[in-house]
């Protein structure tokens, strides 16, 4: 059988898909989490834009709007860690494009019950419950203080993070291409049969 | 080009089923088994084609080409449309299960609007007519895309002359990209394969 245009056709096709890998579609992704005393939201689109003065939406596990906001200069909106979870965030970026996010308690730090905000350590346990250190600051100040320190040098990573998960790979391409072709195939297979079919009874007749 | 799971009150994306179930009915009467293999190359091309990044200044577009298969498949773009977008949705995120149907209705109702323009050269009888036939519809097939995208919108509370404009807008850059590849691929097709064309007809016949 010679190479059809058809073919021809789909070769350039998957040639196209080849050369889009890794890809990304114009889509908006988010992400969020619990910095110390706070929940940092962050929304991109995937080849790179940033969702400027988007509305900010944040429910409660009852569906009801526990306060709304709207993304900085840099795509990213902050608010105050809520008392109670899970939470589900939204972020609009107009023209019908909405990416969601939601925080479990234990997204947000708060699964042990009574022991918000901070647990205390173990050496601390049973024993003085606040020292003071050397910079006059209090357990809890310090810890704090680290918790927000290390929730915010996370934040490329947790970006980091979101884009992997969003990234298609070769394979997931070349499947869905393969379910096209095999659609194709049992719609062809049925048809000949019904074909066959009829071809045998003209046959007998 | 996809709205986004959460935006859409539910009347609305269940009528966006209701109607794509519909229109997919309609178009996929009488399907002959030749035309099965074309219908499931182009589903693929249009299915790798979001992941297709063009780079346009700062940010990044990529082709919808609903144009390209009203051109090649007639209105039978519309299921394979529709294969492509539930593909799409499942493997790639894109917009999501409960927006299948509206989505299918954007973007396959851009590729029958596409279909209809691309008829119109048999009125003509100028030279390169496939070349500026094949344009018209792909512009034709973002814009009426574009369209619906407001229409479907304006249900969210938004005013439709607003967002139609910002939605177009967004679109123009798309819109030209989308004319100049399709009408060189028409123009390409005619010479290599014409009969692959949708609405082709040999000279006398």
């Amino acid at each position: 059988m010679p190479l059809s245009k058809s073919h021809a056709v789909f070769i350039v096709g998957l040639l196209l898909a080849i050369a889009a890998w890794p890809a990304h579609a114009h889509k908006i992704n988010m992400f969020a989490f619990a910095e110390g005393d706070e929940v940092f939201v962050e929304g991109y689109f995937t080849d790179g834009k940033k969702p400027k003065h988007s509305p900010v939406l944040v429910y409660n596990a009852a569906g009801d709007i526990l306060l709304e906001g709207q993304t900085d200069e840099e795509g990213a909106f902050t608010f105050p860690l809520p008392a109670s979870a899970p939470i589900r965030i939204t972020l609009n970026a107009g023209q019908g494009h909405l990416a969601e996010y939601e925080l479990s308690a234990e997204d947000l730090g708060l699964d042990a019950p009574g022991a918000s905000p901070l647990p205390s350590s173990p050496a601390a346990n049973g024993q003085q419950p606040s020292t003071t250190l050397a910079s006059g600051l209090s357990d809890e100040q310090l810890q704090a203080m680290i918790r927000k320190a290390v929730g915010q040098s996370l934040r490329p990573v947790m970006r980091s993070l979101s884009e992997l998960k969003e990234q298609r790979s070769f394979s997931d391409i070349i499947g869905g291409i393969g379910i096209i072709m095999g659609i194709g195939g049992i719609f062809l297979y049925y048809k000949a049969r019904k074909m066959l079919a009829e071809a045998k009874s003209a046959e007998r007749k | 080009m996809h709205i986004s799971e959460g935006i859409l009150s539910t009347p609305v994306w269940v009528a966006g089923y209701a109607g794509a179930a519909a229109l997919a009915a309609v178009t996929m009467r009488k399907m002959d088994m030749e035309e099965i293999p074309k219908i499931s190359v182009i589903t693929a091309v249009f299915f790798v084609a979001s992941l297709i990044k063009i780079p346009l200044g700062p940010a990044s577009i990529h082709l919808i080409l609903n144009g390209l298969a009203g051109i090649v498949l007639g209105w039978r773009a519309f299921p394979a449309i529709m294969l492509g977008i539930i593909l799409q949705a499942i493997i790639f995120g894109h917009g999501g299960i409960t927006v299948i149907g509206i989505n299918t209705l954007m973007l396959g109702g851009g590729a029958l609007v596409a279909y209809m323009v691309w008829q119109l050269r048999h009125r003509f009888t100028i030279n390169r007519r496939e070349l500026i036939f094949g344009a018209l519809a792909g512009a034709a097939g973002t814009i009426s895309s574009g369209i619906v995208l407001a229409l479907a919108l304006v249900t969210t509370g938004e005013a439709f002359n607003a967002i139609a404009a910002t939605v177009l807008a967004a679109h123009l850059p798309i819109m030209f990209i989308e004319g100049a590849v399709v009408g060189v691929a028409a123009q390409f097709l005619l010479k290599v394969k014409p009969e692959i064309l949708a609405g082709h007809q040999t000279k006398g016949g």
